[in-house]
């Protein structure tokens, strides 16, 4: 299962000390197939915490190159089918996309169906999909514009917002580092920004900004400072993003260069 | 070569802001909130295209610049299929990077989705002047689905699609046209129906709600669970203090666990000492009733994604079974013993 063996590999890179590695197989051949005593345990058993403490410490030394570079598996074109199966599916995944979508839009979510497999009515059946697909889905400049104004407004959010650092599991192709995530936490800034932009709707655009922005700054300030979270938006995007819904206010710079 | 990677994954604010600008961009006639679904054609072809465009970028451009992992097949169909490069991503400026993986991921597909069906159900408000049973428990269930992933964006990273899949077409062009586009057929089968012939009864509709909830609550614990006791295994755990909505029970204090020769301990606590997949049951009953709430089965469109989903997991549960048994041997045994049931308890 795919969550097992990732876990699997993050719990092999523990056993460094050659003491503990003795001590482990010496256990395993003590216990042979015949005689299999199953291990259930509780997490707060003194002796796994012991343990995981152990596992900890051994965790944070980092292991050479090699074993990494070991721990990296060619793999086989195997899944899905191989590459002709992928092709197939590669295909299928566009075709999916447009007939669920022609469907659902002329059509009463129904399945569009040939009226026979004759290869006129095939011809026809396809030809009438793709008119059909020419005459509500073919691009245009401001589909391309929504789409990627979304993407790019996302980026900014990605990029800009503020988060604390998290752990994912050690990446053998980066020599097991382990992957810092950033994770925003701030509710706070989130509330201001709501009301500041409901506000916005009603009233004047810039005498709630910049009384907003400060009160953002100040709160952020203070709140990292509480929660000993390192601020990591020393950012010149940070401005822009927000100006994206508060209309411009750099100001803000200021406050969050703290 | 030691390179360290940062994740700057703020969805849950991103979420709030991109819901709040829309709001405003709404109110301020900006951007109407129905245009989306006017303008979903297009969208469709151009998201498409989009994720064809970005996957064969990534591809060319971790060959490019020799950023293709070692362990591609060469093969170079398939390495396009599965991804030739496991963490691409774009450095705008020091460390304020762009992980593609991560962002597809959670933003576009998620965030996307939920602009898609909420603008069909305006849609539908403006043409009706009011909103239909089935929309208010379609929206109910898939706020919480987005919602939930979101709050749930720190326990992705130790998921296989990061940890293991590399970035090629098959996630990127989920992430970026299929997921939005496909998951929304419920919505948008809803925006176009007559609702007199397929609403729901108020009776009906508060009942499903009540049943959502709890699914959701066993689903969002159960996941939490598991993903809570896999880092505080390993000495990883951080709670999560802001996160809406924080639910009790989501991380058992004291979990009993069966250790294994292979290596990963078998939680025995929690939802998942009673099911062995006690994620899969709760799954599959909300996206029941999504389908219930697209006018339970009278199209076919809009009841795939549960019968695609039930096939699915249930394909899934017998390939992991089967995984599971080679890989754990004698201790996958005592596990089954253990934990008797794997979707429904005192059933199956």
């Amino acid at each position: 299962m795919a969550n097992h063996s990732a876990m699997e590999d993050s719990s092999t890179l523990r056993s460094r000390n050659p003491q503990q590695k003795t001590e482990t197989t010496s256990t395993k051949s003590t216990t042979t197939d015949d005689e299999y005593v199953p291990q259930i345990v509780y997490f707060n058993d003194p002796e796994e915490v012991r343990l995981r403490e152990e596992r900890r410490i051994g965790a944070d030394s980092k292991k050479s190159a090699e074993y990494w570079r070991s721990k990296v598996e060619k793999r086989t074109p195997q899944e899905f089918g191989g590459p002709l199966g992928c092709l197939a599916l590669m295909i299928f995944s566009h075709a999916i996309v447009w007939y669920f979508f022609i469907c659902l839009h002329v059509n009463q979510g129904n399945l569009l169906l040939p009226d026979s497999l004759y290869p006129s009515d095939l011809y026809k059946y396809y030809a009438n999909l793709f008119n059909l697909l020419y005459e509500h889905a073919f691009p245009t400049v401001y589909a391309v514009a929504l789409y990627w104004g979304f993407q790019i407004f996302q980026i900014l959010c990605y990029v800009t917002l503020p988060g604390f650092t998290t752990y994912g599991l050690p990446v053998p192709s980066l020599n097991g580092e382990y992957v810092n995530i950033y994770i925003c936490i701030y509710i706070p800034i989130l509330s201001h920004l709501l009301a500041c932009l409901l506000a916005c709707s009603y009233f004047p655009v810039i005498a709630l900004a910049y009384p907003t922005a400060c009160l953002m700054g100040f709160a952020t300030y203070l709140l990292s400072r509480y929660h000993h979270i390192f601020l990591r938006i020393i950012n010149p995007l940070l401005p822009f993003s927000l100006s994206f819904t508060l209309s411009l206010c750099p100001s803000l710079s200021f406050y969050y260069n703290v | 070569m030691s390179r360290k990677l940062t994740y700057n994954c703020n969805a849950l604010t991103t979420w709030y802001v991109t819901l709040a600008s829309l709001v405003v961009l709404h109110y301020t006639g900006i951007f109407p909130y129905g245009t989306v679904l006017d303008h979903l054609g297009p969208i469709t072809t151009v998201a498409v295209l989009s994720a064809d465009f970005v996957a064969i970028a990534i591809y060319a451009y971790a060959h490019l610049a020799g950023e293709a992992e070692d362990d591609n097949t060469g093969n170079v169909i398939y390495d396009f299929f599965m991804g030739a490069w496991l963490n691409p991503r774009i450095k705008f400026y020091k460390d304020y990077v762009l992980d593609i993986k991560m962002y597809c991921e959670v933003r576009i597909s998620w965030i996307m989705l939920f602009i898609i069906i909420t603008s069909a159900a305006y849609k539908f408000y403006e043409e009706h002047g009011y909103l239909s049973n089935n929309f208010i428990l379609l929206l109910a269930g898939q706020f919480l689905y987005c919602q939930a992933i979101m709050k749930g964006e720190d326990k992705i990273p130790q998921t296989w699609d990061i940890y293991h899949e590399k970035y090629g077409f098959l996630l990127c062009f989920w992430n970026l046209a299929g997921v939005p586009l496909v998951y929304s057929a419920q919505a948008l089968y809803l925006s176009k129906a007559d609702p007199s012939t397929i609403d729901l009864p108020n009776w009906l509709v508060y009942t499903l709600l009540v049943v959502l909830f709890i699914a959701y609550y066993a689903w969002d614990t159960a996941m939490s669970q598991k993903s809570a006791f896999r880092l505080m295994y390993n000495s990883k755990y951080q709670p999560r203090p802001y996160a809406f909505p924080q639910l009790p029970g989501s991380v058992i204090e004291n979990p009993k666990y069966l250790k294994t020769k292979a290596g990963t301990p078998l939680l025995l606590s929690g939802h998942w000492g009673k099911l062995r997949k006690a994620n899969y049951i709760t799954d599959m009953t909300m996206a029941l009733i999504w389908t219930i709430a697209a006018g339970y089965f009278t199209a076919f469109i809009p009841s795939f994604y549960f019968l695609f989903f039930t096939g699915m997991l249930v394909h899934r549960n017998a390939r992991d079974d089967s995984k599971c048994r080679v890989k754990y041997g004698r201790d996958w045994d005592e596990y089954c013993k253990q934990v008797p049931y794997v979707l429904i308890p005192g059933v199956y």
